[in-house]
């Protein structure tokens, strides 16, 4: 490892995206995460890219569309209501397999909610926000390094897959400030892209990148061939961390912001006699199901805490399918789940269940 | 310190609003009548606002943008200011935002600014990405200078990785600071340094040290 700088969580995804070759980013300013903008239009002239502030989020999305098209590397980032408004265009991806990062730094909603940091965008990340039969790799990181790590992934499996990745943070992981350290040399993989429109110079025959198929057995086909794409994604690129799982008996499940508070929590459990674990999902698409059957012989029960009303709760619910029972915990509106009241579910649960 | 206005500027996260708040206590703690500004109109998220009342329990009297930490994303000016910046009473430290886009601000005041009696003071976080070359410092240092329409009389040296700043950190900082000075011509006013840093009793300087507490941020995490 290098160099050792102090970033905030924005710049460094933005820092990330341009070490792993990201050449263009088109977006639209909305806290928190404008940052990242802030930084593109700063640094991507420098190294030859491209920075553009679109008129809108959905005119951002179409051109990463556009850009992603020719088989570069190319980001776009904002925050829930911004991503709201790209999911026709993340749909429009999918449907023709492009590879793209897009970045959410999640705040309180429905509508324009509020700036603060919240985990309500789950369900529209994972099960698909825009229209149609698709799926898109979803990364969550918790630190800033993790951020930076994280992002510069995102460009590979986005490649590797020719897919979508988002990156889901929210709006303290965003704004905080920790200390990143930098590899000396990125891990990037760039396979070939032989379907990228890079001109055919009459040597090929042209490639078409659309997602309109009208014959219905064409367009059950293509799905199909996805289907098994995202089959390979669920196999080979769950990810996750387990702390404390040795033989604890509870076992939160949390993503992000709140893992960090989860783990906390944890060491003032441990000094009051309980015995608690913490799976963090790395990947929230792919969801990671063997973390939850890894540790099935030792939990009495499951708490699921997130920053919303209760989303990747289902998740964890279809992991766990009925075999322990699965809490919750959860604040919206840019609320942060406090240790205290965590704490507290976890005291009822231990006497619910002995 | 001996001035009666204090303005902190610098780059984004370079640590303006930490500081800002401990030479605040500092000057409280020394017996003067201390008022608090923030204008910090950049970031909605961290700012200066939190530590209002860390400030009022030390009797700092803070003054504040209008909805500030409120939810309400709009960077609006609040008239106090004015009202203390002639008041020869009062000591005034004013947090401003970061960056060309953050000092603007204060541009807006300069007329009411008493020049003889203020000292405007640039930070500086060597392991900040903008500003860990000589080449970003002195490009920030003069946006700065032309957005404020005020002249630097003063750089810091907040060398900072937070929890796991070392004294060598420091000294690095203390080196890029002397550089940033020579080059510029303007003196340091200190280092800026966390309390209970590892090795601090070995801290050997030459310019002057503010020990800092830590007033803001996540403390949940």
């Amino acid at each position: 490892m290098g160099q050792k700088l102090l970033m905030k969580g924005n710049e460094a995804i933005a820092e990330a995206a341009i070490r792993a070759g990201c050449l263009h980013y088109f977006g639209y300013p909305i806290t928190p995460q404008t940052e990242i903008a802030h930084y593109m239009a700063k640094k991507l002239p420098k190294v030859g890219g491209v920075f553009l502030q679109a008129e809108s989020e959905v005119a951002a999305i179409n051109m990463v569309y556009g850009a992603g098209s020719t088989g570069t590397r190319v980001m776009t980032s904002s925050s829930s209501p911004g991503i709201s408004l790209k999911q026709e265009g993340l749909s429009y991806l999918a449907g023709s397999e492009v590879p793209a990062v897009v970045v959410n730094i999640v705040r309180g909603g429905p509508g324009l909610g509020g700036i603060q940091p919240a985990q309500s965008d789950y369900f529209q990340a994972t099960k698909g926000g825009g229209h149609g039969d698709y799926k898109q790799i979803v990364l969550a990181p918790s630190s800033v390094q993790e951020l930076y790590e994280l992002t510069v992934e995102a460009f590979n499996l986005a490649d590797r897959y020719r897919i979508v990745v988002m990156v889901m943070g929210d709006g303290i992981l965003g704004q905080m400030m920790e200390v990143v350290e930098f590899r000396d040399k990125e891990p990037i993989e760039r396979p070939d892209a032989p379907w990228a429109t890079t001109g055919h110079g009459c040597e090929r025959s042209q490639n078409v990148i659309t997602s309109i198929h009208l014959s219905p057995a064409v367009l059950e086909k293509m799905n199909l061939s996805r289907l098994e794409k995202y089959k390979q994604i669920e196999e080979k690129e769950c990810r996750y961390e387990l702390f404390n799982d040795e033989d604890a008996e509870f076992f939160i499940v949390a993503y992000g912001t709140v893992a960090r508070i989860a783990k906390s929590v944890i060491e003032t459990a441990r000094q009051e006699g309980l015995n608690v674990g913490l799976i963090r999902p790395v990947t929230l698409w792919p969801f990671p199901r063997k973390a939850i059957d890894k540790v099935m012989g030792t939990a009495k029960a499951f708490l699921t805490v997130e920053m919303s009303a209760g989303q990747m709760l289902e998740d964890v619910m279809l992991s766990v399918c009925g075999r322990k029972p699965v809490y919750f915990h959860g604040r919206m509106g840019g609320m942060v789940p406090a240790k205290e009241d965590i704490l507290q579910k976890l005291r009822e649960m231990k006497e619910q269940l002995g | 310190m001996d001035k009666r206005i204090h303005i902190i500027t610098g780059h984004y996260g370079s640590g303006k609003s930490e500081i800002s708040v401990n030479m605040a206590m500092a000057m409280a703690q020394k017996g003067k009548k201390v008022i608090f500004a923030d204008l910090d109109i950049i970031n909605p998220y961290f700012r200066s606002n939190e530590a209002r009342s860390m400030l009022e329990e030390k009797g700092v009297n803070v003054i504040t943008t209008q909805y500030a930490n409120s939810n309400v994303d709009i960077p609006a000016l609040t008239g106090d200011l004015s009202r203390y910046l002639p008041d020869a009473t009062t000591c005034l430290v004013i947090d401003v935002g970061g960056d060309d886009a953050g000092s603007r601000v204060i541009g807006r005041y300069r007329d009411e600014i008493p020049l003889q009696d203020t000292n405007l003071y640039f930070v500086v976080n060597c392991f900040r990405p903008e500003t860990n070359s000589m080449d970003g410092t002195m490009k920030i240092l003069d946006e700065v200078r032309s957005a404020s329409r005020l002249s630097v009389n003063f750089l810091i040296n907040n060398a900072n990785l937070l929890d796991s700043t070392t004294m060598k950190d420091i000294l690095t900082g203390r080196d890029f600071i002397l550089e940033a000075s020579r080059a510029t011509g303007i003196p340091i006013a200190f280092h800026a340094i966390m309390k209970g840093i590892q090795e601090s009793n070995e801290i050997q300087l030459n310019e002057p040290i503010l020990w800092m507490e830590k007033t803001m941020g996540f403390t949940n995490l």
